[in-house]
């Protein structure tokens, strides 16, 4: 057994680079994986983390529904509850604040959007750690001070003794700071843009009534237990709606979202590990048949097949090693570079770079695993050789065309294999496995089946792409001999000898193309993904505000706001929009008060059900709402139905007067469309949200002219696109992330084809020296070696945008019911053309290099 | 008559890991035009070394070769090969063919490689002459792989000759082959010899592939240890030649 071993790899220090080479492949799938799930670690423990600094020492928050409050009443039954050990009652709102000059009386300065909370200090301390960077703590009495959190004080210039002035219901109050919280605990909610202030000053602020308040923490007695307290106030909590959440749900929901970016990253990850366990195959199987005469020797000088079997798995092992150690050293480096991005991408900081044990097992297990999976074919193929080999004149260096398929179903079992310990590792360390591109992984069942798809899917394109190779090839070569026509007598000998090559043995090259398409498919799916959510969300905006600019108010401001834009030059029309949340069958949901005469006349809204004039009419009689497609299959209601609502301050029944495709964006989904008389009838009143049309041709300079007026009033003026959520920045970023990591498929790719053309130059060395002496030279051979790869290359991508666009269309298709569409990711697709084309063409220069450099009269006597 | 190929005094050393190898140690020849040269010797003698050198395939280490007037030892490499592509013609003893390239493409190859328009009037009428004097035209399609041994060294043959260059070279071409179609093979080369007037440098260690020649050269240790001249005869018997090596202790 040490024989083969010593043998096995003797072989890989004999091929240096193409060691490097597939080790290099092998390294960056592992890197991938290990960095993914460390990434993924720490962006979990992150999120965990945080929500406890946010939480402190609260188990349990009950917040009062809506814009409501909280009443006395309703926080005495809380702290009376059995198994309440403490309670902290707080005001907590958003709004503006402006810096005000020393000595002056006057707000100067714009500071932007602020949170106040208004607590108790006493009780606060007793539920979290406040850490003061300057100042004193702010006392129970002192009700024009305030405490500001570092970080946005200091971006603002403002210290102990600044003056700030707040907006509120209740007019404007200017509030000294007394002190400035380090950048730890509660501190860290809303980006810091915190101020704390008493309670007595926040409900005068606001305009809330005395012993009112937003929410209560309430610490809870570890012997009753959380779930136990929770029942206890459900059933005494009677006087106004409420909302109840853990710690433990809001690490959750802040989890989710790096969950999404940690699959994705898997999710490509292992696309690209699977990637380069084909190329393992690949180059263990060019190998093996580069290798048929020695094996043949060893086999007739006494070799056992087992002999034989170990020789490559043991050069297998080798690479495998080389690649583990290589890989988890780079997957290190990259959880250290991506972690911010992460950050940057969640709610929740992230920080650190904690190299997770677990994951640092899965990544190796998964790395050795692959390439044993992907060497056992060609052991075979190495095992079958027989004796009689050695004999033959001239032994099979070419592979037969079933090679392909071996090939491709040998990187196929090790891509399953692969999914199967991706699967486990994950239920090991907790993390979250692949879920397939675009969704949410729902489930150990659905998570399973997203993984079996993707190898079975993986599995498939190899196939395919070895049956097409031949076919696609040929196709490019006749592409590229087309657009070389103006040089085509010049060039006819390459070309000619660069074609004949890749028909002649396609096995040798097809493996290389199919591994190019799938990388550079996955970067034009991942586009043409983002592309199609980004138009999603357009489409659906301009669907609800057909409008040239939105101004939005942070809290609600009075209907009369609106004829003052409309006064602005520019301005030909201006719709009022009120957004709040009510409760449908007893959950949470959004709703929209329009003018529906005013809102009819924007041309928004698509009915899918009912017609827009009956529709509207019924909205503008009164009794009637307008449900989005979403809400409707949600509460399986139907036009027609009766749709009972909730709010803090009233509850009405509204007939489905029309079902909508889409509604606006709300704080619980789509908004169900309500008329302002019945808003008025559940107590809301007043707009969050101003819908600007311009006159004709003033649409360019809207937003400037609207930004004075909505300066006064403390409002903000925004794109209608922007409604739409900072969702769109945290999408592009995420899939800018994802096609930074299919670029690493497309590397190991174009690595794998380094190999393929080393190994061809190597093979045809006799060739060579035989074509050379015929008169064939160093710049024909140099040039004939670069046109085979711009074939390669050009094929793969044409076949890789083919994937990417179908992929990404099936994608998008899947999650609407608008049908298919075919959109192209243009730049994208440029970009994998140029990255395939270029990337084959420039590492096919070392090959051409070598092959213009054979040395003729020693080529001639190695045959 | 000018000679058509000149050496005059040839050396070459190899460089090896364990030292130096002289396989030429001074070798001077004139080989005159339409003249049929071979270059016999035991294993070793340096006989492949110095075809190599007369063919422009590498540089000897000192010593000079003369190509049809021109001096081929110490041309840069882009020179050299369009001097082998134009004036020179090799077949080896095996792997003569590019085996992805048809019987025809092959024989068409230093034209293709030229970049001259291989599917013109007089490139094909070229190549298809060339075909005829092997007596291949019915198997020009084919690749090489689907050939008789014996047929791919024809094609190699038709090859070497299809550009009409000044000299053809040929290392052990029957050296992979059975004795009738060995010699079926020398009568292919002599035939362009005396149909074409094609000169001839045929290295073999087979006596009855030597008594087709009109001159032997016998090499020994990098040297030329005797010349032997046959003469052109319809008939080439190997006994005499036999005997005349018997004498060099061969
Ligand atoms: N590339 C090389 N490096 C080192 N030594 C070489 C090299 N090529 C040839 N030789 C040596 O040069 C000498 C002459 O070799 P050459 O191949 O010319 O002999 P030959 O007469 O053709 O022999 P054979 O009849 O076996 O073909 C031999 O000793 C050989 O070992
Ligand atoms: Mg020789």
């Amino acid at each position: 057994m040490r024989a083969p071993a010593r043998l096995g790899l003797r072989i890989l220090r004999r091929r240096p680079l193409r060691t490097a080479l597939t080790i290099a492949g092998i390294a960056i799938g592992v890197a991938l994986v290990f960095a993914a799930l460390s990434v993924d670690a720490a962006a979990q423990s992150g999120a965990q983390g945080y929500a406890a600094q946010l939480d402190g020492r609260s188990d349990l928050v009950v917040r009062a529904f809506g814009e409501g409050t909280l009443s006395p009443q309703s926080l005495s039954t809380i702290s009376g509850t059995a198994g309440v050990l403490a309670t902290s009652p707080q005001v907590r709102r958003s709004t503006f604040a402006w810096a005000v000059a020393p000595g002056g009386s006057v707000a100067t300065r714009s500071l932007g959007a602020l949170t106040v909370v208004g607590v108790d200090p006493a009780s606060d301390r007793a539920f979290h750690d406040e850490t003061l960077a300057s100042g004193a703590p702010l006392s129970a009495t002192d009700d024009a001070g305030a405490v500001l959190a570092q970080p946005w004080a200091s971006a603002h210039g403002l210290g102990v003794g600044s003056r700030i002035s707040v907006m509120g219901g209740g007019g404007e109050r200017t509030l000294t700071v007394r002190g400035v919280l380090a950048a730890s605990g509660p501190a860290l909610a809303d980006g810091g843009r915190l101020a704390y202030v008493t309670l007595t000053s926040a409900r005068s602020l606001f305009a809330l009534s005395a012993g009112t308040a937003d929410l209560v923490e309430v610490r809870v007695d570890p012997a009753v237990g959380v779930a136990a307290v929770e029942t206890r106030l459900e059933t005494r909590l009677s006087a106004e709606p409420y909302l109840l959440s853990t710690t433990t749900d809001d690490a959750a929901s802040l989890s989710v979202a790096s969950r999404d970016v940690g699959s994705g990253l898997l999710l490509v990850a292992a696309v690209v590990l699977f990637v380069g366990a084909l190329l393992v195959s690949d180059a263990l199987a060019m190998s093996v048949a580069e290798r048929t005469r020695e094996v043949a020797l060893l086999r007739s000088v006494g070799a056992t097949r087992r002999q034989v079997h170990a020789m490559v798995l043991v050069e297998a092992l080798g690479l495998a090693v080389g690649g583990i150690v290589a890989g988890l050293a780079g997957g290190a480096a990259i959880t250290a570079a991506l972690v911010p991005l992460v950050g940057s991408i969640t709610d929740a900081p992230v920080s650190g770079t904690p190299l997770d044990a677990g994951a640092l097992a899965v990544a190796a297990v998964l790395g050795l695993l692959v390439t044993v999976v992907a060497a056992l074919g060609p052991a075979w193929q190495a095992g079958r050789v027989s004796p009689v080999e050695a004999l033959r004149a001239t032994p099979a260096l070419t592979r037969s065309s079933g090679a392909v398929g071996r090939s491709a179903i040998g990187g196929a079992a090790a891509s399953v294999a692969g999914t199967a310990v991706l699967i486990l590792g994950g239920a090991v360390t907790g993390a979250s496995p692949p879920a397939s591109a675009g969704t949410i992984g729902s489930g150990p069942v659905g998570t399973f089946l997203a993984a079996a798809a993707v190898a079975l899917a993986f599995l498939l394109l190899m196939l395919v792409a070895g049956l097409v190779a031949p076919a696609v090839l040929r196709g490019a070569g006749a592409v590229i001999a087309a657009a070389a026509m103006p040089l085509r007598r010049p060039l006819a000998a390459e070309l000619r000898l660069a074609r004949g090559s890749l028909s002649h043995d396609p096995a040798r090259v097809s493996v290389a193309f199919a591994a190019l398409a799938v990388g550079l498919g996955l970067v034009v799916a991942l586009a043409g993904i983002a592309d199609g959510m980004r138009r999603a969300g357009d489409a659906w905006i301009s669907d609800v505000a057909p409008v040239d600019a939105v101004v939005v108010a942070i809290s609600p401001v009075p209907d009369s706001f609106g004829a003052d834009l409309a006064g602005v030059p520019g301005v030909a029309s201006v719709t009022s929009l009120r957004v709040f949340d009510v409760a449908i069958a007893g959950r949470q949901a959004s709703a929209v008060a329009v003018d529906p005469a005013a809102y009819a006349r924007l041309g928004a809204l698509t009915f899918e059900a009912g017609t827009r004039e009956s529709a509207f009419a019924a909205l503008q009689a009164g009794g009637a709402a307008l449900v989005p497609r979403s809400v409707a299959d949600r509460f399986d209601l139907r036009v027609g139905d009766a749709l009972s609502v909730r709010t803090a301050t009233g509850e009405e029944t509204l007939r489905v007067a029309g079902i909508v495709a889409h509604g606006l964006p709300g704080a619980s989904g789509e908004s169900v469309v309500v008329s302002q008389s019945d808003a008025s009838g559940l107590g809301i009143s007043g707009a969050s949200m101003f819908l600007v049309s311009a006159k004709p041709g003033a649409a360019g300079g809207l937003a400037a002219a609207l930004s004075d007026v909505a300066d006064r009033y403390a409002l903000s003026v925004v794109q209608p696109s922007a409604i739409g959520g900072a969702v769109t920045g945290a999408l592009d970023r995420t899939f800018g992330l994802l096609d930074v990591l299919a670029l690493a498929a497309v590397v190991v790719a174009v690595l794998g084809m380094l190999d393929v053309l080393l190994m061809d130059v190597r093979q045809r060395v006799g060739e060579l020296g035989l074509l050379r002496a015929a008169g064939l030279t160093r710049a024909q051979a140099w040039r004939a070696v670069v046109l085979e790869a711009a074939i390669v290359g050009l094929a793969g991508s044409v076949a890789g945008c083919v994937l990417g666009v179908l992929g990404s269309t099936a994608v998008l298709g899947f999650g609407t019911t608008a049908g298919l569409r075919l959109d192209v990711p243009w730049p994208a697709v440029a970009l994998a053309v140029i990255v395939g084309l270029g990337g084959a063409m420039l590492v096919s220069v070392y090959p051409a290099r070598l092959a213009a450099r054979v040395d003729i009269a020693r080529a001639l006597r190695a045959e | 008559m000018r000679p058509i190929l000149e050496a005059r005094d040839l050396t070459k050393t190899y460089r090896t890991g364990e030292g130096e190898v002289e396989a030429l140690r001074g070798v001077s020849l004139a080989v005159e035009p339409g003249e049929f040269v071979a270059f016999m010797g035991p294993s070793g003698s340096g006989k492949t070394t110095l075809l190599q050198l007369l063919g422009g395939l590498d540089h000897p280490t000192s010593g000079e070769v003369v190509l049809d007037g021109v001096s081929v030892s110490f041309l840069d490499d882009d020179r050299a090969t369009r001097l082998r592509r134009e004036k020179t013609g090799f077949v080896f003893q095996a792997f003569n063919l590019v085996p992805l390239l048809s019987a025809r493409e092959n024989v068409a190859l230093p034209f293709l490689l030229s970049g001259a328009d291989p599917a013109s009037r007089e490139i094909r009428s070229r190549v298809d002459d060339a075909l005829r004097l092997v007596d291949l035209e019915a198997k020009a399609e084919r690749r090489p792989a689907e050939l008789a041994f014996g047929e791919q060294q024809r094609v190699a043959i038709a090859r070497a000759v299809a550009g009409r260059p000044a000299i053809l070279f040929a290392d052990e071409p029957t050296g992979n082959l059975d004795y009738s179609t060995g010699l079926e093979i020398l009568q292919y080369l002599y035939r362009s010899c005396t149909e074409r007037g094609q000169t001839i440098v045929l290295v073999t260690h087979d006596a009855q592939a030597g008594a087709f020649a009109d001159r032997v050269l016998f090499l020994r240790d990098g040297r030329v240890l005797e010349e032997i001249a046959i003469g052109r005869r319809a008939e080439h018997p190997a006994r005499p030649l036999i005997e005349r090596l018997a004498l060099l202790g061969q």
